[in-house]
């Protein structure tokens, strides 16, 4: 714990370093994480100065999951086995985990703090959010909120960090890696976080990795790359996070990404299980506990993953994303098995490790797709084994955006997840506004060949009358433009400046265009 | 009379393998269809063929803008990835209800298999010919268990076995090629495109006609 209880707020200012009082409520929502990291201990009644550790059983070993800092200041370290850290403090306090009473004891946390924000849930084991902007005027303000909390949770017994800022994840690795609490003023979250480490983002483990790979090492550099290449490079989780670096405002409430329960379940398993179904057997017991885990958050998870520990060779991750998030044990104990049973195994299974590596808030619907209750179940289970033999990217449903490229107005989203902003759209309001609606409003085809077909096209006047095919040149019967259309003429590239016509062929109604006087096939009507 | 002609229609569904039960149909949003048929049969099984930009698609995307504005899931399998959903909603199609769906070639007709079978759909579209080798009977006993209609949309005649419908599609004109009971050959007019949408007539918001918005950042207008 490096945090003292009560110590008073260290207000960051990126310029001052040190700032004053600010009015409520500014602008977008305001996000406010307590981060408690010794709640394991401090819910047995342990203080930080209490030689104690909280122990479970990881990796075929009792070892150690949660640490006092008196402890940890002896060298004692989460991950050491229980016996090495009895040698290394005498008179050590162990406490056996207890992951059910945790979630009961995190649930009344919750509760006892709603009086401080509009929403509050927990955040992963050790940390919860506060959405504070309609409370905070209550209260006198940002600072006095803060103080006000810090207070309850020492009455509360609990030692915590605090953070506010404009985006959950921001307020969260602030939380965790700044050395005091601190309050970001509103549209400053890019300063505030540009010297924590990368990690504090909680990248994925390959994002980090890629990271990395390039020499970046702060938030700072990340945010320093530029948002198309991030895009392209890293997909969404990295635009996400690039968002968030450059302080972007959050996300709504229901669409608030939440890291599911740390711990994972080591199930039992008595004896070398070489069958489908006498892995299903010991991962049955798992998936109730996990239910009931997540039901004590208020929860439902959205990805599960289980890791199969062979007698021989590296151990084997089974990955599962329901369409509907979840917690039955029966739903998600038959889609592992529909799962496992096209997973080749080449040797015996010696040990299970579960963990619902995503997790959602329940009750929230997803995507209007999904919301035929009565057939839940089916369409689980149809995404699940369509993403299993076609793989998840083959499954999407369309977003439209505002863009002038006809090929760049849609974009196709992950089933569950909201439509992503586009890279460059969602900073510049004019493009935003102008191009709204815009191709929806003219014609436009059917279908879109990408890339465009290069054509032999004749031309009279500008005007398409011919157009090369295999054995000669087809004729323009009818033909009408042009559209002009230009844009993204401020990228490096220089954009693009095109002139369609619609052209009615024997073969049908296409839709061609002309750029720097080469002809080509964009789409067919 | 009546009875005779039932009794001999459900042997003729028997002999081609089809399902004697109740068939429904949707309304297809193409008047002279849904008096001619009451409708797309579902479930059952439709095929589309025309040249590409005759107008087959847009007339399964009335379809489709139909099935979704009804509540229920359209599933696209578009392998190609061409389909453009920016023109399927200006023609009704309700986007958070359109799974589009983009298997390899191998998986085409056990895609579009699965999909109708799972009862999510009211409309599953098969923007591609597969190798139809043993697959028409599983589709057929999956648009039943699903209770949908399986369209496939190609633009070379699959002349599925026991097909319910097949329509060609060419220079906005279908033809009824073959149905379950009745007479074919009958010629039927596409639905005019929206307002504004018809690539050659234009309208009253034609491009043509419009001046840019804006600051220029990206611009369309006329010359």
């Amino acid at each position: 714990m490096s945090a003292a209880p009560g110590l008073p707020l260290a207000l960051r200012d990126p310029a001052q370093g040190v700032h004053g009082l600010l009015p409520a409520g500014q602008g977008g929502p305001r996000y406010l994480v307590a981060w408690l990291p010794a709640w394991s201990l401090e819910r047995c009644g342990w203080t930080a100065a209490t030689p104690a550790v909280v122990v479970a059983e990881r990796r075929n070993a009792t070892r150690v999951v949660a640490l006092t800092p008196a402890v940890a200041a002896e060298g004692l370290a989460p991950g050491m086995t229980v016996a090495e850290a009895r040698a290394r403090v005498h008179g050590l306090v162990v406490e056996r985990l207890d992951e059910g009473g945790e979630a009961e004891d995190r649930e009344a946390l919750v509760a006892s703090l709603t009086r401080f924000g509009e929403r509050v849930a927990a955040w992963g084991p050790e940390a919860v959010v506060i959405e504070t902007s309609a409370v905070t005027g209550w209260f006198g303000g940002e600072e006095a909120l803060m103080a006000r909390l810090q207070e309850r949770l020492v009455e509360l017994g609990h030692e915590a960090r605090l953070a506010l800022a404009d985006h959950p994840r921001a307020a969260h690795a602030l939380a965790v890696h700044a050395s005091a609490p601190t309050l970001v003023p509103p549209g400053e979250g890019a300063a505030a976080l540009a010297g924590l480490p990368f990690a504090a983002l909680q990248p994925s483990e390959e994002l980090a990795a890629s990271v990395r790979a390039l020499g970046l090492r702060t938030v700072g550099d990340w945010a320093g790359l530029d948002a198309a290449s991030v895009a392209g490079r890293f997909g969404e989780e990295g635009l996400t996070l690039h968002r968030v670096a450059r302080g972007g405002l959050g996300p709504p409430w229901a669409s608030l990404p939440r890291p599911g329960p740390r711990e994972r379940l080591r199930l039992p398993v008595d004896d070398e299980l070489v069958q489908v179904d006498e892995v299903l057997a010991s991962v049955e017991p798992g998936l109730r506990r996990l239910r009931d885990q997540l039901a004590g958050r208020d929860l439902v998870a959205a990805a599960l993953e289980l890791r199969l520990e062979l007698s021989w060779g590296p151990s084997v991750r089974v990955r599962l994303r329901v369409a509907r998030p979840t917690r039955d044990p029966e739903v998600l104990l038959r889609l592992l098995g529909d799962r496992l049973s096209r997973t080749p195994l080449e040797a015996p299974v010696t040990g299970l490790l579960l963990h619902a590596s995503e997790v959602a808030p329940d009750g929230q619907g997803q995507q209007d797709l999904l919301d035929r209750r009565e057939q839940a179940g089916a369409w689980s289970e149809l995404v699940a084994r369509l993403g299993d033999v076609l793989g998840e990217q083959a499954l999407a449903i369309a977003a439209l955006r505002e863009a002038w490229a006809p090929e760049a107005a849609w974009v196709p989203c992950r089933l569950g997840e909201a439509a992503p902003v586009p890279p460059g759209v969602a900073d510049d309001p004019v493009e935003r506004q102008e191009g709204a609606a815009w191709h929806a409003e003219r014609p436009r085809p059917t279908l879109l060949r990408s890339p465009p077909l290069p054509l032999r096209v004749r031309a009279r006047g500008g005007r398409p009358v011919a157009v090369g095919v295999r054995d000669g040149w087809s004729p323009v019967r009818r033909a009408r433009g042009p559209e002009h259309l230009e844009g993204a003429w401020w990228t490096p590239t220089g954009g693009f400046a095109r002139a369609y016509w619609v052209a009615e062929l024997p073969e049908g109604l296409a839709w061609l265009f002309q750029e720097r006087s080469q002809w080509f096939l964009h789409g067919w009507f | 009379m009546d009875d005779t002609l039932a009794r001999l229609r459900q042997q003729i569904r028997e002999i081609e393998g089809g399902p004697v039960q109740q068939v429904r149909a949707a309304p297809s949003g193409l008047p002279g269809l849904d008096g001619l048929t009451g409708g797309l049969p579902c479930p059952g099984l439709v095929e589309v063929d025309g040249p590409v930009g005759g107008g087959r698609t847009r007339l399964v995307l009335g379809w489709a803008a139909q099935a979704t504005q009804r509540g229920a899931r359209v599933a696209w399998v578009d392998p190609a990835g061409s389909l453009y959903p920016p023109t399927a909603a200006a023609l009704g199609v309700a986007l958070e209800r359109l799974l589009l769906v983009r298997p390899v070639e191998e998986r085409l007709a056990w895609t579009a298999d699965q999909l109708a079978r799972s009862g999510c759909f009211g409309l599953v579209v098969l923007a591609a010919l597969p190798d139809l080798r043993g697959v028409v009977a599983r589709w057929r006993e999956a648009v039943r268990q699903g209770r949908t209609t399986l369209v496939v949309l190609s633009d070379r005649p699959a002349r599925l076995a026991s097909v319910d419908l097949r329509l060609q599609v060419r220079e906005g004109v279908a033809v009824v090629q073959r149905r379950r009971a009745g007479p074919v050959g009958r010629a039927l007019a596409l639905p005019p495109w929206p307002e504004g949408l018809d690539p050659l007539e234009g309208g009253g918001r034609s491009p043509w006609a419009v001046r840019a918005p804006g600051s220029g950042r990206g611009r369309s207008g006329a010359v």
